[in-house]
């Protein structure tokens, strides 16, 4: 009898572990979006800087291998995109529908360019979708216009110092660089002239 | 020995062996499931929301301010290359190249939480690039310069004026931006002033009205 009852304690316990194994295999639940590149590997395109696109590699390459992805937002993108390019604005990118879009680009073996009003709003962008393991995803280097309601895109200079700052500094430093004084403009206040009593009349 | 116990205690030889299966099955199924993915650092979501924010940048004005009072919490960090940096830099900053961020020697400087690191570079590009970094792994108090050294020196070493058309508070920022550039070397013994010349004024006076000479 003794025997029986250990029995039943090991197969009472046996069954919670199971049930228990059980439930935590049926609850868990995949995290929809995870970067899958490790960092470290991210750092190895920004040093090389291959993933910048210039304007003058879009007419080198074959276009039907490029796939333009406007990460603006649907204003901005209904008012003028390149052409055959698809609006992902940015906050949607994780978006179900979006990432079975980008998927789909990655088995078609299309190279996924990425473009926003300048390279920094796109940048994140680029990160984010090579982080999660998207390949071959470009960053198109142009600044978007619109002018005369004619959309265009000119070159952009990226990280271009626009002074030699060095060389400056010592001009500016030695006096060298003339300032104007503002000289502001008198105020001169008006005053209204108050009302004579009408004198009396006869 | 009865029967009966005999029938029992096959049943429990039985019952033994079916726990056992049972948990030699649930091992192997463990064993066959998916490798977890973990994210190392935030999670995408987090990521994305960060991304969209510009809570990240500080302006040239509020960075002038905070050298100028000398602001001990302030820690300006210089992605750009070594040669670069050598050639100018802001005053007591450090230099850590973008392809750097992630070393173990930068870690004590973007992971910690007693400095507000702002990170810059020529324009803001780079810089941006070194936060997303900074922020995928986690670190915390981590700025950006917006605009980078250009506009450091379109803004606080060559401020333009502004017009006289407007506001007061326009020239208010001129004024601290001309003094801003004074403490960081600009020098300002040469200047020219160019004073507008005050308009002529031309006095009217009214013509007194000639009495009527008389008619006829």
């Amino acid at each position: 009898m003794k025997e029986l009852e250990k029995t039943k304690r090991i197969s009472f316990s046996a069954v919670i572990i199971i049930l228990a194994v059980l439930i935590g295999v049926l609850s868990f639940k995949k995290p929809n979006n995870i970067f899958k590149k490790n960092i470290e590997l991210t750092l190895k395109p920004i040093a090389s800087q291959n993933y910048i696109l210039y304007q003058k590699d879009i007419f080198a390459t074959t276009i039907n291998n490029l796939a333009f992805i406007d990460i603006r937002n649907a204003f901005k993108y209904s008012k003028g995109h390149l052409k055959n390019s698809k609006n992902i604005y940015t906050a949607n990118l994780l978006e179900k529908k979006n990432k079975e879009y980008l998927k789909h680009l990655e088995t078609q073996h299309k190279t996924i360019v990425l473009y926003g009003s300048e390279p920094g709003e796109a940048s994140g962008a680029w990160m984010l979708l090579t982080q999660m393991g998207y390949k071959n995803v470009k960053l198109l280097c142009v600044k978007t216009n619109y002018i005369n309601n004619k959309f265009s895109i000119s070159d952009y200079p990226l990280e271009k110092e626009q002074y030699n700052y060095a060389a400056y500094m010592k001009k500016a430093s030695s006096g060298g660089i003339k300032t104007k004084k503002i000289v502001r403009k008198k105020v001169i206040k008006l005053t209204k002239k108050k009302k004579k009593v009408a004198e009396g009349g006869c | 020995m009865s029967k009966t116990y005999k029938i029992k205690k096959v049943i429990v030889k039985t019952e033994y062996k079916v726990l056992a299966a049972l948990l030699i099955i649930l091992a192997g199924g463990l064993v066959l499931l998916p490798k977890y993915e973990k994210n190392s650092g935030i999670k995408p979501e987090s990521f994305l929301l960060n991304i969209m924010s510009t809570e990240r940048y500080i302006t040239t004005d509020q960075i002038a301010d905070k050298i100028i009072k000398q602001d001990p919490n302030l820690l300006l960090i210089d992605v750009r290359k070594k040669e670069d940096y050598d050639s100018f830099s802001l005053p007591n900053a450090v230099n850590i190249p973008l392809e750097d961020v992630l070393s173990s020697d930068s870690e004590a400087y973007l992971n910690q939480d007693e400095y507000d690191v702002v990170l810059f570079s020529n324009d803001n590009f780079y810089a941006d690039q070194a936060w997303q970094l900074c922020n995928r792994m986690g670190y915390k108090h981590i700025y950006v310069l917006k605009g980078g050294l250009n506009e450091w020196f379109n803004t606080i070493i060559n401020p333009k004026e502004p017009k006289v058309t407007e506001p007061e508070l326009a020239f208010k920022q001129y004024d601290f931006r001309k003094a801003a550039g004074m403490y960081f070397g600009v020098g300002n013994n040469k200047t020219t002033t160019t004073k507008v010349k005050p308009k002529k004024v031309i006095k009217l006076t009214k013509k007194k009205k000639k009495v009527a000479e008389g008619g006829c």
